[in-house]
């Protein structure tokens, strides 16, 4: 893919994750309106990273790319109840800490090695809080979800077709892998 | 008679714009009857006011999932799995339409024009000889008034103008009907279909029948329908037309004879009944804007508002000679209310046909009728139960995280076959199954509200281990694997079948409607929703209202040309 066409792509994409997510006005709290709970710049830059984490920009659009972080803190803050959204915020919080603790320094700085081992950790290692534990996984699926069902990922990835076309229901398959783009 | 009065006058009035008011309006506006149908809920005028037809996921903002705050202020509707952002319209939320439950009860509704027939699964099969003799051979409920042969040109007739898909597989258990092309099974599902027929003599796994315009016929063009093109978002009302419902069918091909007038916002409060005359005058009707009551009359009126509402407007329809509500003269209306069970589900993968996958989607999946209880009592329990039937394959699932877990998420390949079946099992009506009026209390529009008390019984749970035991059988011995099953324990209500409470039968000391759906003491007011079903059998209930509807039409109109209704 040439770079013009990447670019043209990330600009088109830069708010699909949710085409109502509006810019907060607040510069103190996170850049996408919330109405629910309460998320400085900080801790939506350690979401941010987290997602960049999990699908990484490669040649190809990653999580960021899609806006993922404000996807997954929209539908915390739409689509959590109030007891998941205090286990969100507090399991952010003690990520923070422990990567404070462990590295010194917020996970969006770390390098990526460091990042690797923290979340193979946070993936296998069941004896880190569970709250930690509980926020990692929330934003992983959160971030599989906004991204799998980004426009991006529809039209470029697997095309989705509102007009599927008549059912075959005995098709050989050919392509157990696609290409990359 | 006065200017406003004879404004207010119409040859029929139907109550209810849904699967079967559809049907009605259609039939009496056909015959040269002026018809007003009367429908609570506001107007959806097809294909137009379907907002989220032609979006695509990214275009929901929570790609389809329900808020959380949404979900806290109805917890009753959002059991139901069609309720979700892309449908969430056209559903009655929990505050809407307060209900009592002395039991747990999720009703379900749709209050707009087409009703249910929006949103609903869409499947169609006739019943048969079996299930109409069922309640008199198996000693439940009454005798139904009608048998097979009464109503079988009447599906036909629904049927052929409906646009039924489906093959002809010559069962005497679900007979065929009047079909387009069948929707295609997949690669493991006629495997099983083929493993079925040659090791069970009396079990058989069909094409699902389902009202799908497969290969459209100038009956369906001229009502401006076209074909389905499988998109599968059915629930979000088909701009083309692809599905039966009555925005797209029925209601404009009335509208099309000048005689309908439809008047939504409309909830109708009762039935007036004249001592004098001995028979219904009219309806009386609150308009849910201006909270103002209005009367309308006809000669004939059609109650379709749903099987529980249909009940509630009956039972609210008080005069001097019927107290306890219209033509209730033995005590029985609002008993012997039953439903379908659909508690559990059976799932298994196939390790077979890897090479194999499927393209395009599809509104239905594969039927297995009832084959308990058919010939002769054989279980420990009365009657017996049909079954979906589906497989396919989704993506294989990701894990980890980085450069790996993207990969995946790219990746085409693909997991193993699923496959899965639900059960749809007859319930038994009992007396002590019922909906009554809770005078204490009243809704937005002065109805008192309706006290449901439903539940599951013995013949239920025993009905449920043989589903289980039948299906895992059958699926072992075909060689699926990682078999599981799950009781979801659902209340009813939940299977969207509803039925009875104003039961049709021989006797007027033991029903309330003869064998043309006509009230036995109230000749001039006919009930073919799900009110009207003595028993349930298991197939889905739709295509048999809509032909009992015709039917009655039909017998209504040819009645009052020799003389009238009494």
């Amino acid at each position: 893919m040439n770079i013009t066409r990447r670019v043209a792509i990330r600009n088109l994409l830069i708010v699909t994750a949710g085409a109502a997510i509006l810019p907060s006005c607040f510069q103190d709290g996170a850049s996408v309106k919330l109405k629910n709970i309460k998320i400085n710049r900080d801790q939506e830059d350690s979401v941010a990273s987290l997602t960049d984490a999990i699908i990484p920009k490669t040649d190809t659009p990653g999580a960021v790319d899609i806006a993922a972080h404000l996807f997954v803190l929209k539908m915390v803050d739409d689509c959590y109840t109030k007891e998941e959204q205090v286990t969100f915020v507090k399991g952010l919080e003690e990520f923070n800490k422990l990567t404070k603790l462990k590295y010194e320094s917020n996970f969006a700085e770390l390098n990526p090695v460091q990042k690797k081992e923290l979340l193979t950790s946070l993936e296998k290692d069941e004896k880190l809080p569970e709250e930690i534990r509980s926020f990692y996984f929330s934003v992983k699926d959160l971030t599989i979800l906004g991204f799998t069902t980004s426009q991006y990922y529809l039209t470029e990835v697997k095309k989705y077709n509102i007009i599927p076309g008549k059912y075959q229901g005995s098709v050989p398959v050919t392509n157990p892998i696609s290409e990359k783009l | 008679m006065s200017d406003s009065t004879k404004n207010r006058t119409f040859d029929a009035i139907v109550i209810g714009s849904g699967m079967s008011g559809g049907w009605a309006a259609k039939e009496f506006c056909e015959k040269g009857f002026k018809t007003l149908v009367l429908e609570r809920g506001r107007d959806v005028k097809h294909p137009i006011d379907y907002p989220t037809t032609y979006k695509t996921p990214w275009e929901f903002e929570h790609r389809n999932q329900l808020t959380a705050s949404l979900k806290a202020e109805n917890p009753i509707i959002s059991k139901c799995y069609a309720f979700r952002e892309d449908a969430q319209h056209f559903f009655v939320k929990d505050k809407e339409h307060p209900y009592v439950q002395t039991k747990p009860f999720d009703w379900i509704r749709g209050y707009q024009v087409g009703g249910k027939s929006l949103m609903w699964a869409r499947q169609t099969q006739r019943w048969s000889e079996y299930d109409f003799e069922g309640p008199a051979r198996d000693g439940f409920a009454v005798d139904w008034p009608i048998r097979y042969k009464d109503i079988d040109p009447w599906y036909s007739y629904v049927e052929k103008f409906a646009g039924i898909s489906g093959n002809k597989d010559g069962l005497a258990i679900l007979p065929d009907g009047e079909f387009l092309p069948p929707i295609e099974l997949n690669k493991v599902e006629n495997h099983f279909k083929d493993f079925v027929s040659k090791n069970y003599k009396d079990r058989h796994v069909i094409y699902g029948r389902c009202a799908h315009l497969t290969e459209p016929k100038a009956i369906h063009t001229e009502q401006g329908r076209g074909q389905c093109l499988n998109r599968n978002l059915c629930q979000r009302g088909c701009p083309y037309g692809g599905y039966f419902s009555s925005n797209s069918s029925t209601l404009p091909w009335a509208a099309k004879t000048g005689n309908l007038t439809l008047r939504p916002h409309s909830v109708v409060h009762s039935v007036i009944y004249d001592d004098k005359k001995g028979k219904a005058t009219g309806v009386k009707v609150i308009d849910t804007n201006t909270k103002e009551e209005i009367d309308y009359f006809a000669d004939v009126i059609f109650v379709n508002a749903g099987a529980i509402n249909t009940n509630l407007i009956l039972l609210n329809s008080k005069s001097n000679r019927f107290e306890n509500g219209l033509a209730n003269e033995n005590g029985l209306m609002g008993k012997y209310v039953a439903f379908h069970n659909y508690r559990v589900r059976i799932s298994a993968i196939s390790e077979d046909f890897k090479g194999f996958t499927t393209k395009g989607d599809r509104p239905n999946s594969a039927y297995i009728p009832r084959f308990r209880n058919v010939e002769k009592q054989e279980t420990n329990f009365l009657r017996g139960y049909a079954s979906g039937f589906y497989a396919g394959r989704s993506g294989k699932g990701a894990q980890g995280f980085g450069t790996d877990l993207k990969n995946q998420l790219f990746s085409n390949e693909l997991g193993p076959w699923y496959v899965g079946s639900y059960m749809m099992g007859e319930t038994i009506p009992k007396e002590s199954n019922y909906v009554r009026l809770d005078e204490s209390k009243k809704d937005d529009w002065g109805m008192p509200l309706l006290n449901i008390s439903v539940d599951y019984d013995d013949n239920d749970e025993k009905m449920i281990l043989d589903f289980v035991e039948q299906m895992t059988e059958m699926y072992t011995k075909v060689g699926f694997k990682n078999i599981q099953s799950n009781d979801s324990k659902q209340a009813p209500g939940l299977d969207i079948h509803e039925m009875g409470g104003v039961r049709m039968g021989n006797d007027p000391k033991t029903s309330l409607l003869n064998k043309w759906n006509q009230l036995h003491s109230c000749k001039n007011v006919f009930v073919t929703d799900g009110a009207c079903m003595t028993s349930t059998s298991t197939q889905n209930p739709s295509l048999t209202y809509m032909a009992l509807t015709a039917r009655a039409v039909d017998f209504a109109v040819k009645e009052m040309k020799k003389g009238g209704l009494v």
